[in-house]
């Protein structure tokens, strides 16, 4: 049990560190869309990509990643 | 980057996104993903009183499938939204980003392509409105292109002022 609750939680963490990591290059990639654009002139019809998608994202992730955790612990009563 | 000089006097005609149908199979892979990852959950709570190792392998097993289907299917979202036309009065561009994995940048210009066909094929293209331009009949192609006709005149008319 404790191994295995060990287990799930490294897998957790290296999911997080696999967000983090995700969010870097996004963020990355979305300043050359906006650099490229502002040498037309135009900042504003770029619309911001991943705007509302990469909040859900993140929220998600953390949000599932406690529910795993917590649906390993608590399995045996939900059943 | 295209171009590192920008050319003198070149402004922004249009921006669009390339058509939602993209979208469609990777939502598909991740549904029949995530119901394989819930039940293997269920699975394993099932078996939570009887087989504990068992139900330990199972949901371990679930829980790495949903944790890999949740990265996957928000990259190809991620990496998706990124992807653009950009239309200016001397050029075409369409940008493809992947995050890590790919990065495609196309660029049509007009001072060597003359001509823009739209093409739409078959009833899905025409009824969802999408297809593909064609330039100077087959030198280079954009495809997933949301009303490919009225992006065609768009370009034809940058083209006659160049």
């Amino acid at each position: 049990m404790i191994a295995a609750l060990a287990f799930i939680l490294i897998v957790q963490s290296l999911s997080l560190l696999l967000l983090l990591v995700n969010f870097r290059i996004f963020r990355s990639q979305a300043r050359k869309y906006h650099a490229l654009l502002s040498r037309f002139g135009d900042e504003t019809g770029w619309g911001s990509p991943g705007r509302i998608l990469m909040p859900v994202y993140i929220v998600l992730t953390m949000v599932l990643s406690v529910s795993v955790v917590v649906l390993f612990i608590w399995q045996p009563h939900f059943f | 980057m295209p171009h590192s000089v920008l050319k003198h006097s070149e402004y922004l005609v249009n921006i669009c996104n390339e058509h939602w149908v993209k979208y469609v199979v990777p939502v598909l892979i991740a549904t029949l993903l995530y119901a394989t990852s819930f039940l293997l959950f269920v699975l394993a709570g099932t078996s939570a009183h009887h087989y504990m190792w068992l139900s330990h392998t199972t949901f371990i097993v679930g829980m790495l499938l949903f944790l890999f289907t949740h990265h996957w299917f928000f990259m190809v979202l991620l990496g998706e939204s990124l992807d653009k036309i950009i239309i200016t009065n001397r050029r075409l561009m369409r940008v493809h980003y992947r995050l890590i994995f790919h990065e495609d940048i196309l660029e049509v210009s007009f001072e060597k392509m003359k001509t823009v066909e739209a093409r739409k094929q078959g009833c899905i293209q025409n009824i969802l409105h999408y297809g593909t331009l064609m330039f100077e009949i087959n030198k280079a192609c954009v495809s997933l292109v949301p009303h490919p006709n009225r992006i065609a005149r768009v370009i034809q008319e940058a083209m006659q002022a160049e």
